[in-house]
């Protein structure tokens, strides 16, 4: 079933303000409740907080607040995808809030369409692509360039200094 | 001025009245003159006889004493012969004294005459006396006698011619009077009978006229009444006397036209009421008529009002029933309400554990997921593990799903059964209410069942009333026809009356068309009885008021 042309992969797909987006299952650490939140002073707008997880600091990004969705109330749905990113030759642990996780899904890589344009709502350098799913679209995140480099310098620092 | 009746016979009377009285007075004074005459002949001439008879008595009795004086011889008888004749003098005197009182101017002289006599006489019966009561004897006899037998006898004859010279003198006087008496006895009686025959003729004279003029009037009145009495009112009266009668007929003229207008009067009464009494009868058959249907309907009205009264009362018992079935269903609805509230509580538990079975779904699918990613990240290796976790998580779906949709189900009937409790709640005192209202109805419908009987009652008294009324009418129209028969017998008995004009006729007309009655007026009977009697009809008093003449 594995070929060179024909790669399959793994996604996991959630809901954010109405829209599917879906991340690489690869990097994905894990999916979290929404627990108590510690909220870090003078962090910018989009860090939410930090929570513990299982002994170390994870800092939570309010995604909706970083693609520019109105910020809402959470709801049970709510979670937390902790993603794995690699910044500078580092991997950091990240925590995304997310309005719901959908499901993991399989698909070929020639499924994946190459992101267009979609309007000015978003930075399509970030989405990796298009999923066609059903009768709409999933957009396929580039995690890894979601979060810019003093973003996640800040989410380092954080962790670094949380870590600390 | 009128020369009435009672001035002629005040006039009449009067005559008569003055001539009996000059009768009177003639007779009386007649009878007073004889009665004079007569008072005189026995108080004066006869006693004037009767004491000279008297006087001439003793004058015999002395004389015969004189001679037995003469004759005897005893004292004894002698003494007793004296007394006697002093009595018998002294009576004598005394009837003298009294004759003398009651005689005329001759009587006088002549008892003068007859005085001298008797003195004479007395002195010669004293000689006697003397003689005799002395001593007796022959001569002296012889003397007394002598004396007495001349003297004496002379004397006493003379005396006594004269005492019946008084009586003859007196006879005279009666005489005399009895002839004067017998004048006036004759001329009072032709007094008496010329005032008598005069008197006579005038009251005959006057009688006569007064019965003349009375007689006429009367005759006039008489006729004119009974043309009245037999109904004819055109009689034409003439009254010429300035009397009563005249006076009289002047009223019974009034009387007439009165009685004309009266009866002209009563006949449009009577055509009058017999019109009104058949409208009267037609109209209370009429309304006879209209209180049998009166009654008729009055007792479907009464019928209506029993129906309306058993619907009362089955309304009554139908309220009553509803007021228990309210109070009832207040209760139920009570308990149901509590039962809703229980369910409610239920529900609540059930959405409880529904959002820990929700809760538990929810973990378990995320656990799925992780399961997924971690087999996605394993690769090959976790493959099969990823179709599990993707089983798990579907399944994790459907109960989330299941669960979401009974929590949404659960909310939605706890909100139903809160709506429900609510609403009960809110029914129970609508409910009490109703049963009050209810109750409030069923004792309306009692009062009402009360009233309904009343109205009843009261229309069974209305349908006696009206059925009462219905008998009145028809009593009433009863008594308008007798009083239109009545109406009609007083006109038939009115035609009686002749006035002059078509009134008769008319009436006739009118009633002719009534049904007679078998007792058609005792005044018709009357009448007739009246008319074949006999008596004088006044026929020729008006003409033309015979053509309106009715025969029975």
């Amino acid at each position: 079933m594995i070929n060179d042309t024909i790669i399959t992969q793994s996604f996991l797909s959630f809901s954010l303000g109405g829209e599917i987006f879906a991340a690489n299952v690869a990097k994905v650490k894990e999916i979290l409740e929404v627990t108590k939140l510690t909220k870090v002073p003078k962090s910018p707008d989009y860090l939410k907080g930090v929570i513990n997880l299982r002994g170390t600091v994870l800092p939570v990004i309010d995604t909706r607040v970083k693609f520019g969705f109105p910020e809402t109330e959470d709801t049970v749905d709510t979670c937390i995808i902790v993603l794995t990113l690699v910044i500078d030759g580092d991997e950091v642990s990240v925590g995304a809030l997310v309005d719901t996780v959908s499901e993991v899904f399989e698909t070929n890589s020639e499924e994946i369409l190459p992101p267009v344009s979609i309007g000015n709502k978003f930075r399509s350098d970030f989405i990796e692509g298009l999923i066609k799913l059903d009768d709409q679209f999933i957009m396929l995140l580039d995690v890894d360039k979601v979060f810019t480099d003093e973003e996640l310098l800040v989410v380092k620092e954080t962790g670094e200094e949380t870590t600390i | 001025m009128k020369f009435t009746i009672k001035a002629k016979l005040i006039l009449a009377t009067i005559v008569q009245l003055s001539a009996a009285l000059v009768v009177f007075y003639i007779g009386n004074n007649n009878a007073y003159q004889l009665n004079k005459k007569i008072d005189e002949i026995i108080k004066v001439n006869t006693q004037r006889i009767n004491l000279s008879a008297k006087i001439a008595e003793d004058v015999q009795f002395i004389t015969k004493r004189e001679k037995d004086l003469i004759l005897s011889k005893d004292r004894e008888v002698l003494m007793d012969l004296v007394k006697q004749v002093d009595a018998r003098t002294e009576d004598m005197e005394n009837r003298y004294a009294e004759l003398k009182d009651i005689s005329d101017e001759k009587g006088v002289e002549i008892l003068d005459n007859f005085q001298l006599r008797w003195s004479e006489y007395t002195s010669s019966f004293a000689k006697i006396k003397s003689l005799s009561m002395g001593v007796k004897n022959d001569s002296t006899e012889q003397l007394a006698y002598e004396i007495s037998s001349t003297t004496a006898r002379q004397k006493a004859l003379e005396a006594v011619t004269i005492v019946s010279q008084i009586v003859r003198k007196n006879e005279k006087a009666l005489e005399a009077a009895n002839l004067e008496t017998n004048a006036l006895y004759e001329s009072g009686e032709r007094l008496m009978w010329i005032i008598l025959g005069v008197s006579l003729l005038v009251a005959t004279v006057l009688a006569f006229w007064i019965i003349i003029t009375i007689t006429s009037s009367i005759h006039k009145a008489m006729s004119a009444i009974k043309a009245v009495s037999e109904g004819d009112l055109t009689v034409n009266i003439e009254s010429t006397n300035k009397d009563e009668i005249g006076d009289l007929l002047e009223y019974l003229k009034d009387m007439i036209v009165k009685l004309k207008e009266v009866i002209t009067f009563v006949s449009t009464a009577a055509d009058q009421i017999a019109a009104a009494s058949e409208q009267m009868s037609s109209s209370s058959q009429q309304m006879s008529q209209g209180s049998t249907e009166q009654a008729a309907s009055t007792e479907e009205v009464s019928s209506s009002m029993e129906e309306m009264v058993s619907n009362i009362q089955q309304n009554t018992e139908n309220a009553q029933a509803t007021e228990k079935i309210a109070i009832k269903a207040s209760d139920d609805i009570r308990e149901g309400s509590h039962s809703v509230n229980e369910t409610v509580q239920s529900m609540k538990l059930i959405a409880n554990k529904i959002s820990i079975i929700s809760e538990i779904a929810r973990q378990t699918n995320l656990l799925a997921l992780n399961a997924a990613v971690e087999a996605a990240r394993a690769g090959e290796h976790g493959k099969g593990f990823a179709v599990v976790a993707a089983e798990v998580r579907k399944l994790a779906e459907r109960s989330q799903v299941a669960a979401t949709e009974i929590n949404t189900l659960s909310s939605s009937s706890v909100e139903t059964a809160v709506t429900s409790g609510r609403l009960l709640v809110e029914i129970v005192p609508n409910i009490q209410k109703t049963a009050s209202l209810v109750q409030e109805i069923a004792a309306a419908s009692i009062e009402q069942n009360s009233g309904a009987s009343q109205v009843n009652s009261a229309i069974q008294q209305l349908n006696l009333v009206v059925q009462s009324n219905a008998a009145t009418s028809e009593e009433m129209s009863a008594s308008a026809e007798e009083l239109a028969n009545q109406a009609s017998e007083l006109r038939e008995a009115i035609i009686f009356f002749n006035v002059g004009n078509n009134l008769g006729k008319k009436s006739r007309r009118k009633v002719k068309p009534r049904k007679k009655k078998p007792e058609v007026s005792e005044h018709m009977i009357a009448a007739k009885s009246k008319k074949s009697s006999g008596v004088v009809l006044d026929m020729d008093v008006d003409d033309d008021s015979d053509e309106e003449y009715e025969q029975f």
